[in-house]
């Protein structure tokens, strides 16, 4: 069976007067089988559902693709597994199975799925609430782990955020979500969001051709997660306040909006399902400040796999004047923070560049340049280099780019919050 | 404070620092249950057991097992050799260690010093000082005065078996690079005869009990001792930002520890007074340290050791700062004869 953990990561000593401690928890998972494995055991324990665009501008190679990938993730399905296929425009409706709200899988099944599949047909335009809403009521009631995979390649345009912000609190908590793009018409924010509420991942297919493979990786890894829920229950002392609460892997979410209260000095935070794996988190909390020689329990954050306490982290923090013990920040914590400071200027610069203001874009790029190059990721220089051009990444000296191909864009915004093992 | 009788050994830090008492929070007032590390109302810590690395003292190792961490201030005091630790003004843990043990004309004390940039460096100077005073408890019992040369071989074995102590102490958990590591200074008196050994920058003095003359009888394994030793003139020597880098101590990563072990005979009445840095980075000279304890109004072994503690928090206290005084008197214990009739359980 599993057995988690969970490590803190800190400075404990801090000058006199500060207030925020910053944290890395890193919890991990063993001891569940890889992603691909023998085949789930429990298969009636997972329930799948699939939410493809069939808005009028998914034609072509796009279409194809699509039906493809959704082809290959249902082929991924072992026996017994609970799914379902949501075709989506500016409204929804389940395209199989035609008796909801679910098929159970098996080699019968699969296959009436691929038969209705080569059917599909397209139109209308694009309302990804509704999608979302009509997957709510597929999943709600069963049992176990719920994940879905959506695919858009249009902007959220047919309904108001509203609706979509109400429909994120009705599915939260009920399924996990992962978002992908195809092609660069759609909005990396509109995914952001909905990953975001629901757990998951977002990430750019700019190249149609690469969707079944992707399909494939993303219910492989959805398969290898064999523990429903599991949450950080975050205690702080009185007057102290939790300011961020973030996962940073694999994607960089916020979650500190997530928080549900679990008692008067207390929040809860949804992790979603877990297999064999590691995940960071960056948390800060704000406390009052103690006096030199104080030290305090800034933050107590246990680690809940269902309702059973699998463990816990300590946030201490302890004001010194001791200059040599408070000033060298933690490792793991300055590289999230640095993480997270690359991330903003990517998307600062973006929003510059695409609102037309070429001066602060470029000067935003040249700040990740910079950034990029100190931290050694040398896949965010790579991306940005297609967005400006770089004459010096160490001292981030940049032009702007003559002509920039609007994938490039979407690319560079969609992964600048995707957290990579870096060379130093 | 903590009194036993004759022959036991205490561990100093121990007795204040294990109880944490169920009452009011000290900071906010709200109820804290026993045991309790912080308070739940407003996390302010507690004392007692500490944080993240608490329970790495139940792992079952004979140091570390015992290894509690320290209380602010401890005392210890049996009569023939006293002792007081202090967490200091600066520091917020105190990760000096001290145990002594003895009876009348044979006494046993060990001090040391955490390196405060190693991990559960708290812990591995317990673990060092709890095994060593065993060590040093039974050799100061056996010793026989006339037999030359033994008390230095046996004296050496104490940091030999200190060394074993500290290594099963854990690196914890916070990504520090270092071996849990600490100093160590040891002494045995057995009547008039006096034998040190050191590993760090700890020190051991012999100061004349009238206040006239005090004697480093210690080494520093120090950067700056190595510079001077060099021939470099010791006020730069100690003026340099790397001074107080100690170049041996006792952990994992400081390969065989081969102590410095010196044996004196002392004349005259006195103090064999056993410290770590916190003390004498305020009162190097051994003359004006001899001079500081002749004006302690009080003369107990207890007293003298209040009384430098103070002197040192008075002058700053930076430092974690712990102190062990053994006075002596020129009287040779012979075994059965001896003032004290303690040997006779033998």
């Amino acid at each position: 069976m599993a057995d988690f953990r969970i490590e803190c990561f800190q400075n404990e000593f801090v000058p006199e007067g500060a207030a925020v401690m910053n944290a890395v928890l890193t919890v991990t998972a063993d001891g569940l089988p890889a992603a691909d494995a023998s085949p789930v055991a429990a298969g009636d324990g997972r329930s799948e559902v699939i939410m493809i665009d069939v808005s009028g501008s998914m034609t072509g190679s796009k279409l194809r693709e699509a039906k493809a990938a959704t082809a290959a993730a249902v082929n991924c399905l072992p026996d017994g597994v609970r799914f379902g296929i949501i075709a989506g425009n500016d409204t929804a409706r389940v395209l199989y199975p035609s008796s909801p709200p679910l098929a159970v899988a098996s080699a019968s099944t699969r296959g009436e799925a691929m038969k209705v599949l080569r059917k599909l047909e397209t139109g209308g335009g694009t309302a990804i609430g509704s999608w979302l809403h009509l997957a709510t009521f597929l999943l709600q009631d069963q049992p176990g782990i719920r994940h879905a995979i959506l695919l858009t390649d249009g902007k959220n345009e047919h309904e108001t955020p509203e609706v979509l912000t109400q429909v994120l609190a009705q599915a939260e908590g009920v399924f996990q979500c992962d978002c992908r793009g195809v092609g660069a018409k759609w909005r990396v924010d509109d995914l952001r969001t909905i990953a975001t509420a629901l757990l998951g991942t977002y990430d750019i297919v700019a190249d149609p051709s690469e969707l079944s493979a992707d399909f494939s990786a993303m219910m492989h890894q959805a398969l290898s997660r064999q523990i429903p829920e599991v949450r950080l229950r975050v205690w702080t002392p009185e007057g102290a306040e939790v300011t961020l609460l973030k996962q940073l892997e694999p994607v960089m979410l916020d979650l500190t909006a997530s928080r549900v209260a679990a008692g008067p000095q207390a929040g809860d935070y949804l992790t979603g399902s877990w297999g064999s794996e590691s995940r960071d988190y960056h948390l800060s909390v704000r406390v009052s400040p103690g006096g030199v020689g104080d030290e305090m329990l800034a933050a107590r954050v246990t680690l809940l796999v269902g309702d059973e306490a699998a463990g816990q982290g300590l946030v201490r923090a302890v004001w010194t004047d001791d200059v040599a013990r408070s000033t060298r920040i933690n490792g793991r914590v300055a590289q999230a923070m640095g993480e997270s400071e690359l991330a903003e200027a990517i998307q600062e610069g973006i929003d510059a560049y695409r609102s037309g203001d070429v001066d602060e874009a470029t000067s935003r790029f040249s700040v990740a340049v910079r950034l990029a190059s100190e931290h050694g990721n040398d896949d965010a220089l790579e991306r940005l280099s297609t967005v400006v051009e770089i004459d010096d990444p160490a001292t981030g000296l940049v032009r702007p780019k003559s002509k920039v191909d609007e994938t490039d864009v979407m690319i560079v915004e969609t992964r600048s919050t995707r957290t990579v093992r870096t060379r130093k | 404070m903590t009194a036993a009788g004759d022959g036991t050994t205490v561990d100093a830090l121990v007795a204040e620092g294990a109880a944490v008492a169920a009452g009011p929070c000290p900071a906010c007032g709200a109820v804290v249950l026993d045991g309790e590390r912080y308070c739940e109302t407003c996390g302010t810590r507690l004392g007692g057991d500490d944080g993240p690395t608490g329970d790495v003292g139940s792992d079952g190792t004979p140091g570390a097992a015992n290894a509690t961490r320290s209380a602010a201030h401890s005392e210890l005091d049996l009569g023939v050799v006293a002792a007081v630790s202090d967490r200091g003004r600066r520091r917020s843990r105190n990760e000096d260690a001290v145990r002594v043990a003895g009876t009348t004309g044979r006494v046993a004390a060990v001090v040391c010093d955490g390196v405060a940039s190693t991990a559960n460096a708290d812990l591995a100077s317990a673990a060092a000082a709890g095994r060593a005073v065993e060590v040093l408890e039974a050799v100061a019992r056996g010793a026989d005065p006339s037999s030359d040369g033994r008390l230095v071989v046996d004296t050496a074995e104490a940091f030999a078996a200190a060394q074993e102590a500290v290594l099963p102490v854990p690196s914890g958990p916070r990504g520090h690079d270092l071996s849990p590591s600490t100093t160590m200074v040891a002494a045995v008196v057995v009547g008039t005869r006096v034998v040190v050994g050191g590993v760090g920058d700890s020190r051991v003095y012999w100061l004349s009990a009238d206040g006239t003359a005090g004697t480093l009888l210690t080494v520093d394994d120090s950067w700056a001792r190595e510079r001077i030793d060099e021939g470099m003139d010791p006020e730069i020597a100690f003026a340099h930002p790397e001074a107080h880098t100690i170049t041996r101590w006792i952990g994992a990563d400081a390969g065989p520890v081969v102590p410095r072990i010196a044996e004196t005979e002392v004349s005259g009445p006195g103090l064999v007074v056993l410290c770590t840095d916190g003390l004498w980075n305020y009162f190097e000279e051994p003359d004006r340290l001899a001079r500081l304890v002749a004006a302690s109004p009080d003369t107990s072994a207890l007293g003298i050791a209040r009384h430098l503690v103070d002197a040192a928090l008075g002058a700053g206290g930076q430092d974690n700062v712990t102190v062990a005084v053994i006075p002596v008197t020129p009287v040779v214990p012979t075994p059965g004869i001896g003032p004290g009739t303690d040997q006779q359980g033998e």
